[in-house]
């Protein structure tokens, strides 16, 4: 026996984890099954409704129980692909708050594997209980030698490992659920991106990028440490405010839910115009609000950068979308590799008006100099049931990635916005033509 | 000639040192008492005040690591407020952080010492209990604490304890990941479930039902002697009568 053969990469009880939930995933949609042909119309839909929820509570346990890249995925998948049923988003929205953290032993030999020596040698203080759950890993707080404030980005040991099962276990966990076919490409990229998340030297590099260039008043990105940052620790100056979520929770007024948004909103377009690099994980827990209502940046482990040609062709097709260009619209598609080259003139007409509906719906934001989420009330679910109508359009389409990824993150931004009720200017000298 | 307290301790660590050194270099087999002597630079015969025989010396090493983790607790800051899992495995990972630079001596000697078919030898017995009195502590800790309430088997599950330690250190000589960071998830994993093991009660609640069992058992059978106290009696004088010589 070789000795790699000794040691077993926890493979096997993360499967039995993973696959005693499918099995239960399984039977709850079996029982649902099996009753289904003996209920009423609306009997049949509110089953139908409790067996999703009942699905999603259980894959949810089962996710916990795999902490690390199965939890995280699903809070990817909750936010970005909005095609689970409410019932199922909520539970999955429910495990950002629920992640297990690792414990003050794990914690604690994370940093003495970075540093060599004990975090009571290193720090002047360090406090083992995360006060925030990162998720492939927590934050701990922790004062410098030279006194400075610091946010210790600790990452569970291994982690890296486990990503490849995880992901496969993922998929087993969401084949039972009819929205698996759809979901099953974006489950691959975002094993890629995983692997980027893990590593920390990168996040630094990220972070520091963006605090020496996107300089806008009232953004604040942590300072980085690196001679303190490893690929599994990140240790960068902590930034004291309060979650955008939780912040949310104590009930700011209108004008302060609408300046916060534009903040959102003016981050995004300036780092996707002016630095052709976006942060493209729009989670609600990674927007700090100070109490005078400046915005702090939290986790750059997931960054975009776009070519300038791509983001120069995406800028003119937001000006022909506002414009209302449709022949200008196809062409930049075609220049985008959207619509491939060969494509026989019936397939473009098909694609131009899918795209032109869409055009509609996203122009309606431009239309008048305020959008107002809060009485705009349907604009999301719209947007979600033109995509929905949109999929065999989609499918004829080689769609750009980089495309698919700005599209999904200011997506995210866009349910932000809705759920903070606020009211943005959209309008930008980039993106409108008048 | 004597010498002080401070010359012997330091004799002492010069003689590890050297027998680390040599069986790392040439196996245990090939590392001789006389060549440990020489390269810690004490007398050929000085050497056995010390350690009486080369499995004496190996244990000795061991037995200083163990020391020396359980040193390295003190400087944890919150170790008071950790539960009793967390300070388990902090010791656990103590301990390994002792045996790392001594990798493959721990390699070459660990399954000789702990591993032998021989019942356990005193010395092995030592080190044993000198785990088991500090896992103890932290039981009882747990137990003062509230976090526990009072276990029937607590000297079993201290066994059991050492028994799990002995596997953690077999897997970690074989873990072949990054800053062996399997076996700390190894650690973490199992001790999560026998830690959840012993808060729920199984344990105790399995032997309590075995007690129960056969304390009733028992007790049915006093009664019947409770019952028949007075034949027995009777049974007793008749016999007693007999054996008294007339």
């Amino acid at each position: 026996m070789s000795s790699r053969d000794d040691i077993p990469e926890g493979r096997l009880a993360r499967s039995l984890v993973g696959g005693k939930t499918v099995a239960r995933v399984g039977g709850v949609y079996l029982r649902y099954a099996a009753s289904k042909r003996f209920r009423s119309e609306a009997g049949r839909e509110a089953a139908r409704r409790e067996m999703s929820g009942k699905g999603a509570r259980i894959l949810l346990d089962g996710l916990c129980q795999l902490r690390g890249t199965a939890l995280k995925m699903a809070q990817m998948l909750s936010l970005e692909l909005d095609m689970f049923p409410p019932e199922v988003r909520s539970q999955l929205e429910r495990s950002c708050n629920e992640v297990p953290p690792m414990n003050r032993a794990v914690a604690r030999k994370v940093l003495v594997n970075a540093y060599g020596i004990s975090p009571e040698k290193m720090f002047t203080s360090f406090d083992s209980t995360a006060f925030a759950a990162a998720s492939l890993g927590q934050v701990h707080k922790a004062l410098s030698a030279h006194g400075e404030k610091l946010a210790l980005k600790i990452q569970y040991p291994g982690i890296r490992g486990t990503i490849h099962n995880d992901v496969r276990i993922l998929k087993g966990l969401l084949r039972p659920f009819p929205e698996y076919g759809a979901l099953a490409p974006a489950i691959g990229e975002i094993e890629a991106r995983f692997l980027e998340e893990t590593d920390y030297l990168r996040e630094a590099e990220n972070m520091e990028f963006f605090r020496n260039s996107l300089n806008m008043k009232g953004v604040f990105i942590s300072e980085v440490f690196p001679e303190l940052c490893t690929e599994q620790v990140l240790c960068v100056s902590l930034l004291e405010g309060q979650p955008l979520n939780s912040w949310l929770k104590t009930g700011p007024d209108s004008r302060s839910r609408d300046m916060v948004a534009q903040r959102l909103q003016d981050i995004f377009i300036r780092s996707l115009y002016e630095l052709q690099c976006i942060h493209a994980d729009p989670n609600p827990g990674n927007f700090l609000v100070f109490p005078n209502l400046e915005i702090g940046v939290v986790d750059f482990g997931c960054v975009k950068r776009f070519s300038p040609s791509f983001v120069d062709r995406f800028r003119r097709l937001a000006l022909a979308l506002n414009r209302n260009d449709r022949q200008a619209c196809v062409a930049l598609l075609g220049e985008l590799g959207t619509i491939e080259e060969d494509a026989d003139p019936a397939q473009v007409q098909r694609i131009g008006e899918a795209f032109a509906t869409y055009g509609e719906w996203i122009s309606r934001l431009y239309a008048d100099g305020v959008f107002d989420f809060g009485t705009e009330r349907d604009f999301m679910r719209e947007g979600k049931e033109l995509s929905m109508s949109m999929r065999s359009v989609l499918r004829e389409l080689n769609i750009n990635p980089d495309f698919v990824f700005l599209d999904r993150t200011r997506y995210g931004l866009l349910r932000i916005f809705e759920r903070m009720e606020a009211r943005v200017r959209f309008r930008n000298p980039f993106e409108w033509p008048y | 000639m004597k010498i002080s307290a401070r010359k012997k301790a330091e004799n002492r660590q010069a003689i590890l040192a050297a027998a680390v050194d040599l069986i790392i270099e040439n196996g245990v087999r090939s590392t001789s008492m006389r060549a440990v002597a020489r390269q810690a630079g004490v007398g050929d015969a000085t050497i056995y005040n010390y350690f009486p025989t080369k499995e004496a010396l190996i244990q000795g090493y061991y037995i200083e690591a163990f020391s020396q983790a359980v040193d390295s607790l003190h400087s944890v800051e919150d170790f008071e407020q950790c539960n009793l899992n967390e300070r388990l495995q902090i010791l656990f990972e103590a301990i390994l952080e002792c045996f790392l630079a001594d990798r493959e001596f721990v390699n070459l000697t660990f399954a000789s010492v702990f591993f032998d078919p021989i019942p356990a030898g005193k010395s092995v017995r030592a080190m044993r209990n000198q785990f088991m009195g500090v896992v103890k502590e932290q039981f009882q800790a747990a137990e003062e604490s509230g976090e526990l309430t009072e276990m029937m088997f607590r000297e079993l599950v201290c066994h059991f304890v050492w028994d799990f330690f002995v596997a953690v250190v077999l897997y970690w000589l074989r873990d072949d990941s990054e800053q062996f960071s399997n076996t700390t998830v190894f650690i973490d994993r199992s001790m999560d479930l026998g830690y959840s093991v012993i808060r729920s009660g199984v344990l105790d609640k399995i032997t309590g039902l075995a007690s129960f069992l056969f304390k009733s058992h028992i007790l049915s059978r006093v009664d019947m002697f409770d019952e028949h106290k007075a034949t027995f009696r009777k049974l007793k004088q008749e016999f007693m009568d007999n054996v008294e010589p007339r």
